[in-house]
Parts: structure tokens; sequence; C-alpha cells
């Protein structure tokens, strides 16, 4: 007669360490995650929702930011004005344009850079890449007082090299036809160590396994790059693109202001330009508002579009 | 065809040397595992055979052709790598596809070859997946699908069952094996595992700190060990390494050691500093005064039983012999009790000598009566 045999003897797993009453412990436990996170909370409520409030909240009145006048409830009547500026369609148009301009200068040229200084070995391509970032790390106050003076119709080293070259040209910041140039060479300028910076990081994180694997494969270092190491980089690109078309707005801000003040006739504005030259050249606070809060959903919209594009094109390196 | 031949190849790092000299020719249908520790310069050798590294030194051909300064993708060879190196952002499918679509194969061609592997390795249903929808076990038949799909001249393969659990990593060794049979295709494979190399390969290359220790098909390597080193790598408890003195005592050869005692044949040999290798499977276990623990040739070790390690199948016991630690197989259903004397016998011919100084093998040679006895076997060049 065959006995079945028992299993391993039930209720022997050792008891939890004594101590605190078991009925205090979860909730504890339950809200310390809340704790941790709750600075965070705060800061992010006090500097950016509580803010954002009342900008939403200020877009439907009529207030000229004297603190005793009373603010006066106009409906949307903000909107239907701002929309109706051609101003703000410049300022968009240009935005555009800006927006273009610094996905070559901070995108594509550094993918560019990127991928030769792979050629430079060793120390000497910390050190192109160290030069490279190095205009990052300049305030752009002083990069426009820099570019300002290189850039100066009287003894400006740019233009004394034109006019030895026989092409002389004049006070680049006031020609409506090149203070919008004026611009995107300086931000440029600043932005493409940065750009260079993140591609650089994208690479490094790509094992040499799949460039190696490739070329035994027969891949050539041509098919290599295209069919192999650019797609892999494509959350890199994809985040970086973001950050332009985010930022590039903010990036010109202060050298907008710093060189050029818009002009001539809003030539080389943008939107954030505008909203600061609404809200206190203008005084009108109302306005201002709307105009932030339309730029603000039409962000938000395509920041959404990029983080799904970046879940699609993460492939997680393992 | 896939006959390759290294001649001298080298390879230094800065100041350091990574492989040194290693010759030795492959030829079609081998399967050829370079075997090592870690360290031992067997990932650089592979790397410089795929042309993913230039040789500092010395020459490499193929099928008669000389591929020495070739750029890998010129070599016609295919490799798996240890991390499997799939293109995370391409379908199985597509990786598959791959090698054949930078050489321009035909879109019906190259179709006809991926499906044709996938059913080989059975991943046949997984082809629309991405890598990181693959467990390991999986991803490793893509890799050789991978490298399958082309019909190259030679499989490199850079200790591609590591990443598997214990059981997989048995089960994907025999299917490798097969694989080899029915392809009939020249096969480097680098592993650190001897049983991967014991049970694989037709030719073993043993390496130690870059140079080539031993070459030799598994069943050489392991009944005749040509160094101490190869010795003492290959075998799991690994061979028992004593040092002892060479000498001739009443017309016979003796070997000496505290403790340990043996008598081997008839002959002369000049007094000579040695080290004497027991495999543990060659080693009986008796207590002291059984008539089995006083042979008239062959090799008695005085000890007592320090460990008696029980692995299912056997017992590993571990006996303190003079100042050295003998591991000892024994069937289970004996009992050895750590603290007991014990003599432990081995047969003359499963005695292994090796030179103390230069660490080579010493074989007897019974027609050279007069002039030197033993002499150091150097390792074969070719396989």
């Amino acid at each position: 007669m065959f006995i079945e045999t028992a299993g391993p003897a039930a209720g022997i797993a050792p008891a939890g360490p004594a101590g605190l009453p078991a009925t205090r412990r979860p909730t504890r436990r339950a809200l310390s995650p809340y704790l941790y996170i709750l600075p965070a909370v705060v800061l992010l409520l006090v500097w950016t929702y509580w803010p954002l409030g009342q900008t939403v909240n200020l877009s439907f009145n009529d207030w000229n930011l004297i603190p005793t006048k009373p603010k006066q409830y106009v409906d949307v009547q903000k909107y239907a004005k701002v929309l109706s500026l051609p101003e703000l369609h410049q300022a968009l148009i240009n935005t555009g344009l800006y927006i273009l301009a610094f996905l070559g200068i901070s995108v594509a040229l550094p993918l560019v850079f990127a991928l030769l200084s792979r050629k430079v070995q060793g120390k000497a391509r910390t050190a192109y890449q160290a030069l490279i970032f190095v205009p990052f790390l300049i305030t752009p106050v002083a990069s426009s007082a820099i570019w300002r003076w290189l850039f100066a119709p009287e003894g400006g080293t740019i233009p004394a090299i034109a006019a030895a070259l026989g092409a002389p040209m004049g006070n680049i910041f006031r020609d409506p036809g090149s203070s919008m140039m004026a611009v995107i060479v300086i931000v440029g300028w600043q932005m493409l160590g940065f750009g260079v910076l993140v591609v650089s990081a994208g690479l490094a994180g790509i094992s040499p396994d799949y460039a190696a694997a490739a070329s035994i494969d027969g891949a050539s270092g041509r098919q290599i790059t295209w069919r192999i190491i650019i797609p892999l980089l494509s959350p890199s690109l994809v985040f970086l693109s973001l950050m332009t078309i985010l930022l590039s707005a903010q990036w010109t801000y202060p050298i907008i202001d710093l060189v050029t003040q818009g002009g001539p006739g809003n030539s080389s504005t943008n939107i954030y330009y505008l909203l600061y030259q609404f809200g206190f050249r203008n005084f009108d606070a109302g306005l201002s508002s709307a105009a932030g809060t339309l730029f603000f959903l039409g962000f938000g919209l395509i920041a959404l579009v990029f983080v799904e594009l970046s879940e699609r094109l993460s492939f997680y390196d393992n | 065809m896939g006959r390759l031949v290294l001649n001298q190849l080298s390879r230094s790092f800065k100041n350091v040397s990574a492989v040194k000299n290693v010759s030795l020719t492959v030829e079609d249908g081998d399967f050829l595992v370079l075997l090592g520790p870690s360290g031992c310069g067997k990932t650089t050798l592979l790397r410089m055979i795929a042309g993913l590294l230039e040789p500092t030194s010395g020459s490499l051909e193929l099928d008669g052709t000389d591929i020495t300064a070739a750029p890998s993708k010129k070599r016609d060879l295919a490799m798996v790598f240890q991390s499997y190196a799939l293109y995370p952002h391409l379908s199985v499918a597509k990786n598959l596809a791959f090698p054949l679509h930078v050489r321009r194969t035909d879109k019906q061609e190259v179709k006809k070859r991926v499906e044709a592997v996938a059913d080989m390795v059975e991943i046949g249903h997984l082809l629309d997946r991405k890598p990181k929808e693959l467990s390991g076990g999986q991803r490793q038949r893509v890799a050789v699908a991978r490298a399958l799909v082309r019909e190259p001249k030679a499989f490199l393969m850079d200790e591609p069952l590591s990443n598997l659990d214990a059981k997989l990593r048995t089960a994907t060794r025999q299917e490798l094996a097969g694989l080899h049979k029915r392809l009939g295709a020249t096969f480097i494979y680098v592993t650190h595992d001897q049983v991967e190399a014991m049970t694989m390969a037709t030719k073993i290359a043993l390496l130690n700190g870059g140079q080539l220790e031993q070459l030799g098909t598994p069943e050489e390597l392991y009944d005749k060990p040509a160094s101490v080193f190869a010795a003492g790598f290959l075998g799991s408890p690994a061979t028992n390494l004593i040092d002892a003195e060479l000498s001739t005592s009443n017309g016979s050869i003796t070997v000496m050691a505290p403790s340990v005692e043996a008598v081997l044949w008839e002959g002369e040999t000049p007094r000579r500093e040695v080290v004497l290798g027991i495999r543990p499977e060659h080693l009986s276990i008796h207590a002291p005064g059984s008539s089995a623990a006083a042979p008239s040739s062959g090799a008695a070790l005085r000890g007592v039983i320090d460990l008696a390690e029980n692995l299912g199948s056997e017992q590993v016991i571990y006996c303190r012999v003079g100042g050295n630690r003998v591991a000892v197989r024994a069937p289970r259903g004996q009992h050895w009790e750590p603290g007991n004397a014990v003599v432990l016998g081995a047969d003359a011919k499963n005695l292994h000598l090796f030179d103390r100084s230069s660490g080579r093998r010493l074989e007897w040679q019974a027609d050279a009566k007069h002039a030197s006895t033993a002499s150091s076997v150097q390792p074969t060049a070719s396989v």
C-alpha cells in the first residue's frame, strides 16, 4: 500500500517583529510617501499652479496693474482682442521661425557635431566637446554685450572684416531684414553646446555592441549610422526637439530684450517678449494674461504629442 | 568552407599584453572553444578574428586569404554577442533580415530565408515582436538565428549562454552542439565554462595570460593536461596538485612528498622537483590497514578527513594530506566522518607529473633508458 507523503507543515512562517501595536504601523506607513513628496507639491503649487490660476483669472479681467484700481470682469473680450492684434500674428510667425532655426542649430547641427566628434579619440574629444559647451555657461547678458561689441558698426570686429572683404554691413540690430538673424546667431551660439552635450550623452548610452554587430553583419559605416545609431538616438533627439520647441521662446527673450527690444518694428520680437510688452509696457494685464493662457494651451498640446512620441521611441537598450 | 589560420597573433592595450603570439589552425567544420579564466585574452582573440580589434602583430588567414587588415564587414563571418546585440528598434523579423538587407539581397529571398531560419530555431511565432518583449532564452535564439541567416564562412560566439539560467543553458548547449553537427560549419566559441567546452567542442584552445596553454580535443585536455594550469582548470573539483620529488629507488621511479608515496614503474631518473596531479575520481578511499590500502604500484596518500560534501549523486571527501587538501570523489552510501584517518590510493597510469619550474607535463619514454628519462611536452601548434 502506498501512503502519500504530506507537504511541509503550514503556519511555520516566522511571526512579524514584536513591538509596536499592529494597528498603528499601517497608518504611518500609508502616510509616509505623501509626506516625502509634500515639499515638492507645496513648491509646485506656490510657484507654478497658483500663478497659473491667477493668470487665467486675470485674462477675464481688465486691469492696469495698479493695486488700488479694482479689476473689472470683461468675459472673453481680451481673448477676442489679442487674437485680432497684428502684433500677435507677427510674434507668432517670428516664434515659428525662431523654432525652425533652433531646430537646425540645437538639434540637427549637434547631431552632426556629436557624430563627427566620435572620430576624435581620447582627451582631444573631451577638449573639443568642452569648447563647444562653454558658451552655454555664459550668462545671456554677458554674451549679448560681447556680440554687440563684435557687431558694433563703429569699430566692431565683424563689420571691419566684412568691410575689408568688400561687403560693408550696417548696424544689423537696427535693420529689419537682419535683426532676427542676429538674435538667432547669438542664441544659437549659446545653445549649440547644450545640444551637443545631450546628443553626446545619448551616443555614450548606446552599447558599442550594436555597431560591432552591424559591422559583422556586413553594414558599412554610413549604414550603421543611418540604420542603427540614429534610430537608437531618437529618444535623445525627441527630447532635444521638445526642449527646443518649448524653450526657444524663453531662450531668445533675454537676447531680444538686450540687443533689439523686439525691433525694429516688431521684426525680431517673439511671443514672450510681446507678453512682456503687453503687461509691463502697456500695463494691460488682461491682454497679456489672455495671450499667456493661449500659449500655455498651445505648448501644452505640443508637449503631449512629444511625450507620446518619446514613449513610442524609447527602446530600453538592454 | 571556413578554414582559419592564426599566425603569431598578438594584441596589446597600452603596455598590457592581452594576447601573446597565438598560432593555431581551425579546420573547416571544427567547433573550436577558446577556453580560459576571465582576462586570459579569449574575447580579445575572438574580436581580432571578427575584425573588431586590430592585432598589434601577427596575421590571420581565412580559406587561404589574408584577412588581417580586412574590415569586419568584408570577412564573411557571423557573430553572436554575449549581450546578443539585437537591434532594439527593429522587430525580430527585421533583426534577422538586417544582414541580408545591407547586402541588398532580393526581398523575396530575404523573406524566404528569414522564415526558414526562424523555423530552424523555433522562433517563427516571435517574428513581429521587439527584442524588449522577448525572454532571455528567446533573445538568445534570435541572436543565433541572425548569425545563421547569412550562411557565413564561420560562426563566432562570445559566451552566448552566460546570461541564461542553468536549466536553459544545458538545453541550449545541446541544441548548439546539434546545430553544429547539422550545419557542419566552423564554430569558434568563447567561454570560461569548462562544461560547455567539454560537451560542445571538437577542439579546445586553453588560454592563460594571453598565451595558448594547450590545444587539443576535450579528451586530450582532460586526460593529458599539458601543464599544471590545464590540469587545475579542467575538472570539478579541480585536479589535486601536490609538490613532490621524483627519484629512483630500488630500480623503480618513485614520487615522494610528505604523507605521499608513489611507485611508478621500473626505470631510472635523476632527482627532479615535480608537481604530482591526481584527479579526484582517480583516487580511492580506504580505512588504514585494509587490504586495498597497500597497493604494490601507484600512489598511496595518508591523510585525515576534513570535510565530506554530499552532492546528491555522489560525495566529495576533502582530506588533509601533508600540507595539502586533497579531494576524492566517492559513491554515496559510504560513511566517512571528519577527523578519521584514511589512506587514498591511485593507479600509476592515472598520475600526472609536471615540472615544478616550467609547469609543463612530463611524459615517460620507455625506450630512452640511459638518456634523460622524462621529457617536457610542448603545446602543439596546430589542431
